[in-house]
């Protein structure tokens, strides 16, 4: 038995006094309160995604661009898990004061919680702020491979039914929804390989483990100016301004068109002049020379929309991929 | 739970009941992975079988468990032919007291169920107290003193130190920054 | 400008103005994060990330991978002193390094756990700077197959961590990789085990189960046994540093481990925490004293923690060479650089080559930075175990709920750490072992997914793992470790049956 009980306690305040000292060497950001207004802390952007991942660049890139919009940090935390729902999960705890923002797409608040049937996680549990970007979702092959163009690629696959292989990433995502519409649209039968992100996909592409990789160009952008991979095909309703050579799925008869939207949702109850304020904000954000830059090197697309257009636009997205969902039987009873 | 006599039938016993367990535990994953939807086709495996195997594997080791158990009728020091080395670490740990073990788990239930209603800085205090007193062997001073301290700096570091916010609980209201 | 040049160039740019001090900040907060169960490396570096935007670009890097390299030191800090694993990658330090601890030899296995891991860190630096080129094409040939060969080669370890019944060891390393399985599945969409709760969609948090198998228990047993030896023994002891010889004593597992953290760092799929235990099986089948492993071996602390350490630099691999990244935490520093303006990709080193050499230089720094400020850390720490112990296990009871608490937010971690506190109790009660647990729950993600994926790109056919040279290797080396035991236990049992025999023989005779 120690005789010298004082002694712990010392030297535990001194340990404290320690880690306070180190921890607090990288300065903490300001929380100067604006009185009684609306934000008067920093606003938790909640993304349900790996840091480092597409998403999470999204949100950090809009957290740098809107600090110049709002009094408040925007501050981006990752809960990533469950193709994204673990994050809308968490979000529909928090109190509906405005300062909990959530990150969503069409996998995360539309997709996923349709095919597992959790529809308190679902985008209409939640309050819309605003969609931010678009992106379209491209096939890509390899530069060296038979085919150069998607019809022959098609033909193909045709001819070799479960030959071709297409990365893409986890299911419930919308690289996958491409891929399993396009599928049954061509009448086609390929293989599709499920990744954890888009980053694994391409590594798996890149390997020759696949023949067809589905994404986002901006992950890759660089092989393709490298010549190692050639896009033949967009998901999109009109050909894109980056490759305009390239044709859309659409024009070739089949029905496919995904775009990966990037949008902003709050815990339902929000008040509607802060989802108005916030909205607003991040509008003004999408304005800024450091977002301009950002889309710039991302390739990505404004596609802005209020809470009131995003909530409509939301209600469509559900009812289409609720059709393709129920075709492709993947509604969970 | 343990009887610290090692007799050859006392732990025979123990060993079938753990391998009774296991076969049960084993049964229950077979089981429930067959319930488990297969989702979209993409791979030959499927959600089922990783789970399966696995569930079966145990109740393999749960019925050679059993069967080693048997057959060498808990002799000490000689589980049978897959057996490795290894020293009695229980003996050494002196007596056991199912009070206190009770103790800390149900005390530390409470705690994390308090956490959040009541917030961190009501519960910790509290908590650090009978965990202190069921522990044993702290002394007076160290009694009032420690659980104070502890809550304040441990807040004091994750709050204002690593940013990472603390549930206020009933006194979120009235905390002031 | 040749590449010594280039190199020099990039020294004097990381060095210059507070360079040096957003260096040692960083590499201090990284060890202090990662010292803190529930921010892991890449968090801590996420948690950094907003202090960079002020940086320029190649300082904001310096500082991250600084923050990366202090988070791999930094988890091993409580693994060691505590049994709790600041990040799941120091898991396996504490197999050996708390039994030192107990031993009265904190220090020396800290201090282990530092150089070693430093010296694995730089010499994994040296050979990125050297090729990362062709290891960018080498990356590609690691797959699914070959991603989970390793998985099943490193669950040999099994064997190893089972103590004195290997049935009750394969049993619990089972339970470990089952428990992987609860949650949404990736490859089909479908849920398993999830019981229709939402929390557990992302299945079940591994930190929140390591730190109740290890730490949580370990505080349970020493609250029901309290005659028994508390874990702070006061004395010199604990503070002497591992003296020259000591160190060069475990040179071989020092060796070991940074090559499995290259090998395992340039694997995509497969990251430091696997890397850790495969090393530490590794080391422990190559050493003079394999059975002081798991009883306070220094080898036993020295490999893992090298192996962790030499991840950074096959982590960087892919995602300098190819703009793909190897790693959460390599993929934050890319993320840096997209929010820097710089598009990653295969031409980041041909168009930014300052910028990659700055960092390069970066690298080399805040690894040799890690020895002087770890030190400073580490007496700190040491002072926590001069606490009386019962303050100590209810400072590390309630810093654990937290800790699991602010990791996640969610109640249910929280409540993971305890049920698998009394989980891990039990196993210990009962001979199970809690380390194959911890073993299949990091190992299980990587094995089942890379061979489902693996047979979908064989078209299903099982072929493909042998078809493929690395996995092919890989495969057999598990298979001869795990028929190796059987094939001498045969012999051993065929030589004294002959003896029994001639014995029974003469008796009968005689």
């Amino acid at each position: 038995m120690r005789k010298r009980p004082w002694g712990d306690v010392t030297l535990v305040l001194a340990l404290a006094l320690g880690i306070f000292a180190a921890a607090a060497t990288p300065a903490s950001p300001q929380t100067q309160t604006t009185r009684g207004d609306f934000p008067t802390r920093p606003i938790t952007f909640v993304v349900g995604f790996a840091p480092g991942g597409g998403a999470d660049v999204f949100a950090r890139a809009l957290a740098d661009a809107v600090k110049t919009v709002l009094p408040q940090p925007l501050v981006v935390e990752n809960r990533p898990g469950a193709g994204g729902t673990a994050a809308n999960a968490y979000a529909a705890g928090r109190p509906a004061d405005g300062h909990t923002l959530l990150f969503a797409h069409a996998g995360s608040s539309i997709i996923t919680p349709t095919i597992t049937n959790q529809p308190q996680l679902k985008w209409d549990a939640f309050d819309p702020i605003a969609r931010i970007h678009a992106e379209e979702e491209w096939l890509v092959v390899h530069s060296d491979a038979p085919w150069t163009t998607i019809d022959q690629l098609v033909a193909h696959a045709r001819a070799n039914p479960k030959k071709v292989r297409v990365a893409g990433s986890a299911i419930g995502g919308i690289d996958s929804f491409v891929v399993l519409t396009w599928k049954k649209a061509a009448g086609i039968d390929v293989e599709y390989i499920p990744h954890e992100g888009g980053g694994p996909a391409t590594l798996a592409f890149l390997g020759k483990n696949a023949e067809v990789l589905v994404g986002n160009v901006s992950e890759y952008v660089q092989h393709i100016e490298g010549r190692k991979m050639v896009p033949i095909a967009v998901a999109s309703e009109k050909r894109s301004p980056i490759f305009p050579e390239v044709p859309t799925l659409k024009e070739k008869g089949w029905d496919v068109v995904m775009v990966q939207w990037r949008s902003i949702l709050a815990p339902k109850g929000t008040p509607a002049a802060r989802v108005n304020l916030l909205s607003e904000a991040f509008q003004k954000a999408m304005a800024t020379e450091s977002w301009k830059t950002f889309n710039r090197n991302t390739k990505a697309v404004d596609a802005y929309l209020g809470p009131a257009e995003f909530r409509k636009f939301l209600t469509g997205e559900e009812e289409r991929f609720g059709k393709i969902i129920d075709e492709l039987g993947l509604r969970k009873r | 739970m343990i009887e610290m006599s090692h007799s050859r039938t006392t732990v025979v016993r123990r060993e079938l009941a753990i391998a009774a367990f296991l076969v049960a535990f084993g049964g229950a994953v077979v089981a429930g992975s067959r319930t488990i939807e297969p989702g979209v086709h993409t791979d030959p495996l499927g959600p089922r079988a990783f789970p399966m195997a696995l569930g079966a594997a145990i109740v393999l080791c749960g019925l050679l468990l059993g069967a080693v158990a048997l057959v060498f009728r808990g002799q000490p020091g000689r589980t049978g032919p897959l057996a490795n080395e290894g020293p009695d670490e229980e003996a050494e740990a002196g007596p056991f007291s199912p009070a206190r073990l009770l103790g800390a788990i149900v005390a530390t239930g409470v705690y994390i169920a308090a956490f959040d209603r009541l917030g961190y800085l009501l519960a910790t205090p509290p908590y650090v107290a009978a965990i202190l007193l069921i522990h044993g062997g702290a002394p007076r001073r160290a009694l009032l003193i420690a659980p104070l301290l502890l809550t304040i700096l441990f807040y004091a570091t994750f709050r204002f130190g690593l940013l990472i916010p603390v549930p206020g609980g009933m006194l979120e209201a009235i905390l002031p920054w | 400008m040749s590449f010594i040049e280039s190199l020099f160039a990039g020294f004097a740019a990381a060095l210059q103005g507070p360079g040096i001090l957003i260096m040692v900040a960083g590499v201090a907060w990284g060890i202090i994060g990662g010292a803190i169960p529930g921010i892991s490396g890449a968090v801590a570096m996420a948690l950094a990330l907003p202090f960079t935007f002020a940086l320029d670009a190649s300082t904001a890097l310096v500082m991250l991978a600084g923050v990366w390299a202090g988070a791999n030191y930094g988890g091993s800090i409580p693994a060691i002193l505590v049994r709790i694993p600041g990040t799941p990658a120091a898991a396996a330090a504490l197999l050996d390094g708390y039994e030192l601890t107990r031993q009265g030899h904190a220090a020396k296995a800290l201090g282990v756990s530092l150089i070693c891991g430093t010296i694995g860190g730089l010499i994994s630096i040296f050979v990125l700077i050297a090729l990362v080129l062709p290891l960018g094409e080498l990356v590609l040939h690691f797959g699914s197959p070959e991603t989970f060969a390793l998985a099943l080669f490193g669950l040999t370890l099994i064997a190893g961590l089972s103590g004195p019944s290997f049935l009750k060891g394969f049993g619990s390393g089972c339970f470990g990789l089952l428990l992987t399985t609860v949650g949404f599945d990736t490859l089909t969409g479908s849920l398993r085990f999830t019981f229709g709760r939402a929390e557990l969609m992302a299945g079940i948090d591994i930190v929140s189960a390591m730190v109740g198998l290890f730490a949580v228990s370990e505080m349970f047993h020493q609250i029901a046994h309290p005659a028994g030896p508390a874990v702070t023994v006061v004395g010199k002891a604990h503070t002497a540093f591992p003296t020259l010889a000591e160190l060069r004593s475990v040179w071989r597992a020092t060796f070991i481990g940074t090559i499995v953290g290259l090998i395992v760092g340039i694997m995509p799929g497969a990251g430091a925490t696997a890397a850790s235990f495969v090393a530490y099986n590794e080391a422990r089948r190559w050493s003079k004293r394999p059975d002081l492993f798991g009883k306070g071996s220094m080898e036993g602390v020295a490999a893992p923690e090298t192996a962790n350490n030499a991840v950074q630099g096959g982590d960087l691999v892919p995602t300098l060479a190819l703009g793909i990244p190897g790693s959460n935490s390599a993929a934050i520093m890319l993320a840096a650089l997209v929010l820097h303006g710089i598009q990653p990709g295969p031409f980041l080193l041909a168009k930014h080559t300052h910028l990659v050499y700055t960092l390069f230089a970066g690298l080399i720094l805040v690894n040799l930075l890690m020895v002087p400020v770890g030190i400073v850390i580490l007496r700190l720490c040491l002072l926590a175990l001069k606490l009386a112990p019962p303050v100590l296990v209810a400072s590390i009871l309630t810093l654990i709920v937290i800790g699991a608490y602010a990791g996640d937010l969610f109640l249910l971690n929280p409540l993971l750490a305890l049920a698998f506190g009394v989980i891990g109790y039990g196993m210990r009660v009962y001979g199970f072992s809690a380390a194959a647990t911890v073993l299949g729950m990091v190992l299980g993600v990587m094995a089942e997914s890379e061979l489902r994926r693996s047979l979908i790109i064989s078209h299903g056919s099982w072929a493909i793992f042998v078809a493929r040279p690395a996995s092919a290797v890989l495969l057999v080396l598990t298979l001869g470790i795990l028929l190796y035991p059987a094939v001498l236990g045969a012999i051993s049992l065929w030589r004294s049956r002959g003896i029994v025999a001639r014995a029974a023989d003469r008796s009968a005779r005689g």
